[in-house]
């Protein structure tokens, strides 16, 4: 073999090698530990069966939560792109100066923890320190309850979470719009609620199909926000994935995680087959 | 805690850099998202190489298995990745939690790095290998100046998103690591204290000045793929 081929080769076997480790084998151990029971003491393989999906769909309790996980997490995607678009589109808007102190803030709210959110609203919605307080303190609302736990804080607060990741993936998209494509609409007589349905949004359609797809694999996969800021009936899937985990019934938990899996698997195969294709283009 | 606040002094922030589960709990994220991200951005970047200019369907699979683990829900990840922990031993360890964070950030210096990639014109490599330049020179004298500011842009993202992540690095930990947004969480759940606040203070602050620090290199809006 050529000697300057070797470190290329070897590079090849080294990826291939941690591709192996970090991709293909958890989902390997994942699938291999969802078909197992395991002795609760020694925590040694007994037997493979499908005993952890028989327990998981025992009655109908997991499924609901999964069907309920799968809605709440649309619902949070499709309000997060409504706010998103408009939102990028006038960021674009702006001088070089306010759009890059804007990015930075959305950056730096995207990286943000899913812990440190969930705690800075729970003190923002809480009456000891937050907007509760404040309300009451300056007597425009009497009580002293705080707004968390709710099915609505932990809403808000999950839409808030995404809204970053949203804005910053359609932000490349918006900024490469064609300026003249708009100015030709409004010289044609376009309102601007007609050019932002029948110009910008149709321009976009690409843009904003990746970005509800990666929106809605972000949020189904997170629990601290759902378990910090909503009532045990609020919260998602993955809390129970998690609690199970912190109980030590891997098996199950790991069974949770592959039934969690295959659903979002499915949503992505069925939205990409419904909104993935290029419309059909007409003369 | 009360409104209007009461007594206003940096007691808590003093309370948090003398309490020493506060500050082991800072050091291990630092040392977790520096380690990870180092490893992380040279994964990326041996991947980047070994793509650029290639397009066939087994390049293809290569960036799509390096991309993987970010593109997984991150609560089955985390789980299936604390299998692979517990069965090399990891499990508890500070370097299960780094094979996480890796695993997890390789896909962010991936995307910087190929759009690094993207700004190696052609014409300047056949100029390089006219000029009697070897493959090693024309990556070291050529190409990686050319992407280094990418680079260490998404070492810098990594950087971050491995200091701010929970979900693995509580699988993987065990109980018997804490990184500060696990200590955070635990202080949630088990005893509210406002020192909390000063470490979600210290992330924000820290998260703002890096990223600061790339958008005044100038190369923000190329990394987001935006051209000025």
């Amino acid at each position: 073999m050529n000697k300057q081929r070797q470190p290329i080769a070897a590079s090849y076997l080294l990826l291939a090698l941690y591709c192996v480790i970090v991709s293909f084998a958890p989902l390997l151990f994942l699938f291999a530990a969802a078909v197992s029971t395991t002795d609760p003491l020694t925590g040694e393989v007994i037997s493979y069966g499908l005993t952890n999906f028989q327990e998981v769909f025992y009655d109908s309790y997991y499924a609901v939560q999964i069907a309920y996980t799968v809605a709440l997490v649309a619902a949070i995607t499709a309000v997060t792109l409504i706010l998103a678009v408009p939102l990028t589109l006038a960021v674009v808007k702006l001088n070089n100066g306010a759009r890059s102190a804007w990015v930075v803030m959305l950056l730096a709210s995207l990286a943000l923890s899913e812990v440190l959110t969930a705690f800075a609203w729970q003190l923002l919605l809480s009456h000891s320190s937050g907007i509760p307080g404040w309300l009451s303190y300056a007597g425009i609302i009497s009580g002293d309850k705080s707004w968390w736990p709710s099915f609505p804080a932990m809403f808000v607060v999950l839409v808030y979470f995404s809204l970053p990741i949203a804005m910053i993936l359609l932000l490349p998209a918006s900024r490469r719009l064609d300026p003249f494509l708009k100015e030709s609409a409004y010289t044609m007589g376009f309102s601007k609620i007609a050019v932002f349905f029948l110009i910008l949004l149709p321009s976009l359609r690409g843009p904003i199909f990746q970005t509800t797809m990666l929106t809605f694999l972000l949020n189904i996969g997170g629990f601290v926000i759902s378990q910090q800021l909503g009532k045990p009936s609020d919260w998602m899937f993955a809390v129970f994935i998690a609690d199970f985990m912190r109980t030590f019934n891997i098996p199950f938990a790991v069974a949770l995680s592959f039934c969690l899996l295959i659903a979002v698997l499915l949503c992505l195969a069925i939205a990409n087959l419904i909104f993935g294709r290029k419309p059909v283009e007409t003369r | 805690m009360a409104f209007p606040p009461q007594d206003p002094s940096i007691g808590w922030y003093a309370n948090f850099f003398s309490d020493p589960s506060w500050t082991t709990s800072l050091l291990n994220s630092v040392l977790i998202a520096v380690t990870s991200s180092a490893l992380a951005t040279v994964i990326a970047l041996v991947t980047a190489l070994l793509m650029w200019q290639r397009e066939s369907k087994l390049h293809q699979t290569f960036v799509g298995a390096v991309s993987l683990p970010f593109l997984l829900p991150g609560i089955v990840f985390a789980v299936s990745i604390s299998l692979v922990a517990a069965s090399l031993g990891l499990l508890g360890s500070l370097v299960g939690i780094i094979l996480g964070h890796t695993a997890l950030l390789v896909a962010i210096p991936l995307v910087t790095a190929r759009l690094g990639l993207t700004q190696v014109e052609q014409i300047h490599v056949e100029a390089a290998k006219l000029m009697g330049y070897s493959e090693r020179q024309i990556l070291t004298k050529l190409v990686i100046p050319i992407i280094r500011p990418y680079l260490v842009a998404g070492a810098l993202f990594a950087l971050i998103i491995s200091m701010n992540e929970y979900i693995i690095a509580f699988m993987v930990s065990g109980f018997s690591v804490e990184t500060l947004p696990i200590k955070i969480y635990n202080s949630q759940r088990y005893g509210f204290e406002p020192t909390l606040a000063v470490g979600t203070m210290v992330y924000m602050l820290f998260s703002l000045v890096v990223l600061s620090y790339i958008a005044a290199t100038g190369k923000l809006w190329s990394l987001l793929g935006i051209k000025e």
